[in-house]
């Protein structure tokens, strides 16, 4: 298997950058998701990796050797899009050939290996059926096995699941996932759904207009995050401004947002008193304590809003010496759940769920 | 899992991949593409453009006093016949349009079938049938006559005019249809749930959405009312227009040779504007929103039958021409009275005994039908591929659709005189190929616009080359726009005139030909009943581009 190495990957398009000096290391054999919102730039670096753009500027190495002037019918990539670009003309058995036929591949051997990778991805007996009697969930996994039976050197996936229905995705996702694991493929797998990319991958790289935001795995990225923006795109939260006024010698610092209130958030990165600061508080950051005196690190505020979500009612807070409403969560709803509006709630903060960064300039 | 391992320690040592093909074969087709074009459609245009400049700047003889005012006059004449028949066209196109695609009037699909038949024959059939109808003799200058209305003179502008509209008219029609087809439903929706009449939401919402069609209609019809030069031939009379002096200017021995070449350059130069208007009109009608959705339609039960009875009468009127040739051809004369003084099937043995016509029509389409649908393919996929780097091409490519075949045809036998290799006058299928390109590329580049990209790049992906991407991927999906660009050239270019009539060595003739021969011989019937097996021939042909290819290779696959 290979490893993927982006160096300074730039691309532009006219006047627009939509992949900005890039470097990412996409180690052998792991599941690596590009993620962020439309227009980051995750499908253009996606499909620089296959061959189908030439950057502007850097360099696209395939373990040591250098693919930049490889044409795409030379990377041994394969390829999985949104639409599935299943052929049309051709059956499901001869879709999945198709590959093994270019690398001359013939008779029995073809088909075995045609029926084995069918049988992988769950499509045994349907070799000979056309894709427009196939649903989008098969048509997905036909584009999955035809870019599987030439074993790629790596696998490239573009929001394979956006296409399907919501239950399908989460079926079709473990199936991805397991695949994967079981061929140990070197993956990058593009997506804007960051529940999807949290369930898939070992590794993260949150892309934002061209630049990278943040790599890392998605517990680091939920727990961790680098900057607002990745704190803000990967689950809920409620960011704030604020100041360090106490860097502590021991694992807590004291921060004071804007507002007044002094909050303590477990210590990531170093930072100096004086020193203006983003901080993300986690929803289930904020667990309910009757008596505030008896707690540490604690907020207290009226109920402004709340919504009923089943496992959960979530409302803000508007907390006495915080700017902004704070998100918070209460699990195992009653019936009396919408009593809460106007009440005043104390919670205590876990430091654990806090996160902060610098203020970029 | 034990499927898994199967797959992993099976699969042997990873198959090398071959080589890429090292020149991609699509570079030599656009190159013989571009050569093609370049030789028979730029250089020929060129020619006379150069030719002319020399003739003008090189000799000191003035020309004949007065052309400039014999050049402005049949100008004039010309854009006067053209703007009246695009005006007439799309004054009835828009309520027919209206009417067939936005209204359910009874029998909407048998008018739309009915109304396309002037569209697949040449105008000179029409302007034929203007004679048998309106003519000194014709059926309806006699009826007149009987009840005391004095003969109107139709040779000359008049029945030019006329005779655009008739046939044209279809043209503007099936235009401004496919704009009101595309009309998204929510905009009439939303102007009819405000409260707007069927007459407001027509004329505040409807028309001015479809209005890039209008224009487009209006620019179709004048340029082709303007290039004709076969109604000309037979109505014109005394009144001049443009393609029929360049005509009549070139092959004539007493006037100076420089007249033709002159006329040949204006037409182009004409053209050439016609073509920035038409290139604009193009980019906003174009193939850049297929909705599919179901029109939205207005239903009332009025206007129903007022547009039944409004479409009838168009289309009565519009196919009148074509009964009348039908009934001429089994005549024997047809000089007094509404029927021919009897009837006979000489005129078609006559036809049957006398075959090579018709047949050297067949051979000279057979010969040019596959250059041009080879040429618009090559073109097609190059646009795809390069498409926003060859937008210039795409002029090129309309060139042919705005200059008059006489004036192609002039090139052609100006730039390569006597080429008549194997005693094929080559120049024919030549002239044709590069003639009708516009058309089939048109259908081409549809049929490319319908394949989704992301299946070549899948190909690609899994290491096929361009080459073979192409013919396993991207041919058996293109294969129906293929065969129905085929009809539609071979429906063009079997009907084609004006460069024939140019090109056309002695003793050579073709179908379109003959029907002229025999006009001016003066046997209507033979003249007529040619013609029926012209318009036969392209009806059959339009048949078969109608019929729903992709849907039959469905089936038969199904079958397999």
């Amino acid at each position: 298997m290979t490893a993927v190495i982006l160096e300074g990957l730039s691309k532009r398009f006219g006047s627009t950058v939509a992949v900005n000096d890039l470097n990412l290391t996409v180690a052998d054999g792991e599941f690596f998701t590009l993620l962020g919102p439309s227009g980051c730039g995750k499908t253009t670096t996606l499909r620089l990796i296959a061959g189908f753009e030439t950057p502007t500027a850097g360099l696209i190495r395939f373990g040591d050797r250098v693919v930049n002037e490889l044409p795409p019918q030379r990377r041994n990539v394969g390829m999985v899009l949104q639409n599935y670009a299943v052929f049309p003309t051709m059956t499901v058995f001869e879709n999945v050939a198709y590959g093994l036929e270019i690398r001359g591949i013939r008779g029995k051997e073809l088909s075995r290996r045609v029926l084995s990778v069918l049988e992988l991805v769950g499509l045994s007996g349907l070799e000979n059926r056309r894709p427009e009697q196939l649903s989008g969930g098969q048509l997905q996994r036909v584009a999955l096995a035809r870019a599987l039976v030439i074993e790629p050197e790596i696998l490239l996936l573009d929001e394979p699941l956006s296409n399907l229905d919501v239950q399908l995705r989460v079926s079709i996702r473990k199936e991805i996932r397991r695949i994967q694991q079981a061929l140990r493929i070197t993956t990058v797998y593009v997506t804007h759904d960051q529940e999807e990319a949290l369930a898939l991958s070992d590794r993260i790289a949150v892309l934002n207009a061209g630049r990278l935001e943040q790599v890392a795995t998605p517990f680091e990225l939920y727990r961790a995050p680098a900057t607002k923006f990745v704190a803000r795109f990967i689950g809920r939260t409620t960011v704030l401004a604020g100041e360090v006024c106490d860097a502590g010698p021991d694992d807590l610092v004291a921060i004071r947002v804007d507002g007044g209130l002094t909050l303590r958030a477990a210590r990531l990165r170093p930072v100096a008193p004086g020193e203006r600061v983003w901080v993300s508080i986690r929803p289930e950051a904020l667990n309910p304590v009757a008596d505030p005196a008896a707690a540490n690190n604690v907020v207290s505020g009226e109920v402004r809003y709340l919504e009923f979500l089943g496992p959960v009612v979530r409302g803000e807070l508007k907390a006495e010496g915080v700017a902004e409403p704070l998100l918070f969560e209460l699990g195992r709803p009653g019936p009396d759940w919408p009593a809460l509006r106007g009440r005043v709630l104390h919670f205590e903060v876990d430091p654990a769920l806090v996160s902060y960064g610098l203020e970029r300039p | 899992m034990p499927t898994l391992k199967v797959a992993r320690a099976e699969a042997g040592p990873r198959p090398a991949l071959k080589p890429a093909v090292r020149l991609d074969p699509f570079v030599l087709i656009y190159g013989v593409a571009a050569a093609y074009i370049g030789a028979f459609l730029i250089l020929p245009v060129g020619r006379i453009l150069v030719e002319t400049a020399l003739a003008l700047t090189g000799s000191d003889r003035p020309l004949a006093e007065g052309f400039t005012e014999y050049l402005a006059r049949i100008t004039l004449n010309s854009v006067l016949v053209a703007s009246l028949a695009a005006v007439g066209s799309v004054a009835i196109g828009i309520p027919v349009a209206f009417f067939v695609t936005k209204v359910p009037v009874p029998g909407q699909g048998l008018f739309r079938v009915m109304l396309a038949l002037p569209l697949v024959t040449p105008p000179f059939i029409s302007g034929f049938a203007t004679i048998l109808l309106l003519g000194r003799t014709g059926v309806f200058t006699q009826l007149l006559g009987q009840v005391g209305v004095p003969e109107i003179n139709i040779y000359g502008a008049p029945g030019l005019i006329l005779t655009h509209i008739l046939h044209f008219t279809p043209l503007a029609f099936l235009t401004v249809a496919a704009g009101l087809q595309v009309v998204p439903r929510a905009i009439e929706e939303a102007a009819v749930s405000l409260g707007a009449g069927i007459g407001r939401a027509v004329f505040r919402v409807v028309l001015p959405y479809v209005w890039p069609h209008v224009l487009m209609a209006a620019a179709l019809v004048f340029l082709a009312s303007f290039g004709d030069v076969g109604a000309p031939l037979l109505l014109a009379g005394n009144f001049r227009v443009l393609p029929l002096e360049t005509y009549t200017a070139f092959n004539s021995f007493q006037v100076d040779p420089r007249i033709a070449l002159i006329l040949a350059s204006w037409s182009i130069l004409l053209a050439f504007l016609v073509l920035l208007v038409v290139r604009q009109l193009m980019a906003r009608t174009g193939i850049a929103h297929t909705f599919t959705t179901q029109p939205f339609v207005y239903r009332d039960r009025t206007l129903r039958w007022v547009g039944f009875g409004f479409c009838s009468m168009v289309t009565l009127i519009l196919l009148l021409p074509y009964v009348v040739i039908i009934i001429s051809s089994f005549g024997t004369v047809w000089t007094t009275g509404i029927l021919p003084a009897g009837f006979t099937l000489r005129n078609y043995q006559f036809i049957l005994n006398n075959l090579q016509d018709i047949k050297n029509s067949l051979i000279l389409s057979a010969i040019a039908t596959p250059v041009c649908v080879w040429l618009a393919l090559s073109l097609g996929k190059l646009f795809r591929d390069y498409g926003a780097k060859v937008t210039w091409l795409d002029y090129v490519v309309l060139l042919p659709f705005v200059i008059p075949g006489v004036v192609i045809g002039i090139g052609l036998v100006k730039t390569y005189p006597g080429f008549q290799p194997f005693g094929i006058p080559a120049l024919l299928p030549i002239a044709y190929s590069i003639r009708r390109l516009p058309y089939a590329v048109r259908v081409v580049i549809a049929g490319y616009s319908r394949l989704d990209r992301a299946l070549e790049e899948a190909s690609a992906a899994l290491g096929a080359s361009g080459w073979r991407t192409f013919w396993r991927v991207t041919w058996p999906q293109l294969l129906p726009a293929a065969v129905a660009a085929s009809v539609v050239a071979f429906i063009r270019i079997i009907t084609e005139l004006g460069s024939t009539l140019i090109i056309l060595p002695p003793g050579w003739r073709t179908a379109t030909v003959a029907v002229f021969y025999y006009v001016a011989e003066g046997f209507i019937g033979r003249a007529s009943a040619i013609a029926v097996v012209l318009v036969v021939v392209v009806v059959l042909a339009s048949a078969l581009a109608n019929v729903d290819y992709s849907r039959i290779a469905r089936r038969l696959r199904a079958k397999r």
